[in-house]
């Protein structure tokens, strides 16, 4: 009972918060990346 | 210390995190794979049932926000005293992943205290100054934001992140200085652990996944940094 209600939201909430933080992280790495090539290109 | 800044120079770090990065993701990787097998095969506390599966996510993410912030109040020294600018861009990288992990602390400890102690949040010493953590980060993100002038920024919240460096004892040993409901330190205590070796193992894989994972997105938003520094320091210059 206790795994439904409580280890799994835990596991899911978990899941969401580090996939949201590595997805924001490597969006904005690429963004960067992208920019500053634009701007160093002769 | 002018080892130290030898590997601070921005330039260096991108050659260095460049080779280490791969390293950082695979051992990420592994040791969060691990825990999690490990943490899925332990078998029900006597007395927890399967919430005790709720620790091996709870504690690595409480020990992770709380070294997220160490970090920063030693990127803030060296940032005050030295004034480096790679310190600033590291304390600055490093306040939205410690705002995560203190987030992902408070959630699941809450979902942990409830079938426990019978409630979701209680005003414990332990959850009040974990508390208080997260609003450390959310204001020195705020305060970042609020500052246009990099310069002035970084001296305003490398001043605020020494001054909740405080908090980090408080947090520590809030269950030694007064009666809480969370339970005191069980595994770095003197005479060893007192947890079976059969949760010590998963939490420990856990523990070394997550600190891994905050290092190496840690080294990313380092770079990502870098990178938007260099640009607008090339706008600017073509703009002048």
């Amino acid at each position: 009972m206790s795994y439904a209600q409580y280890v799994i939201p835990a596991f899911a909430v978990s899941v969401v918060v580090l996939g949201l933080m590595i997805g924001q992280t490597l969006r904005a790495y690429a963004a960067a990346k992208r920019s500053l090539a634009a701007l160093e290109k002769p | 210390m002018p080892s130290l800044f030898v590997f601070a120079n921005p330039k260096r770090f991108l050659d260095l995190s460049a080779v280490l990065l791969p390293w950082l993701a695979g051992a990420t990787a592994l040791a969060l794979a691990g825990g999690l097998v490990l943490g899925w095969l332990a078998p029900p506390d006597y007395q927890q049932g399967d919430s005790v599966k709720i620790m091996f996510l709870h504690v690595p993410a409480a020990w992770t926000a709380m070294m997220g912030y160490g970090l920063i109040a030693v990127c803030a020294l060296f940032s005050l005293v030295w004034r480096h600018p790679l310190s600033d861009v590291a304390a600055k990288a490093a306040a939205p992943l410690g705002a995560a992990f203190t987030f992902l602390g408070l959630v699941t400890g809450s979902l942990w205290g409830k079938p426990m102690w019978g409630a979701w949040w209680v005003w414990d010493a332990r959850l009040t100054s974990f508390l208080l953590l997260l609003f450390l980060y959310l204001g020195l993100i705020a305060l970042r934001g609020a500052i246009e002038d990099e310069v002035r920024a970084a001296r305003a919240c490398a001043i605020l992140a020494l001054v909740g460096a405080v908090n980090l004892p408080i947090i520590e040993f809030s269950v030694d200085w007064w009666t809480t409901l969370h339970q005191g330190e069980s595994i770095f205590r003197a005479g060893g652990p007192t947890i079976s070796a059969v949760f010590l193992w998963p939490l420990a894989l856990m523990g070394a996944g997550y600190t891994l994972l905050f290092l190496t997105l840690w080294t990313v938003r380092i770079r990502t940094e870098i990178f938007e520094r260099r640009a607008r320091s090339l706008l600017l210059g073509a703009a002048s």
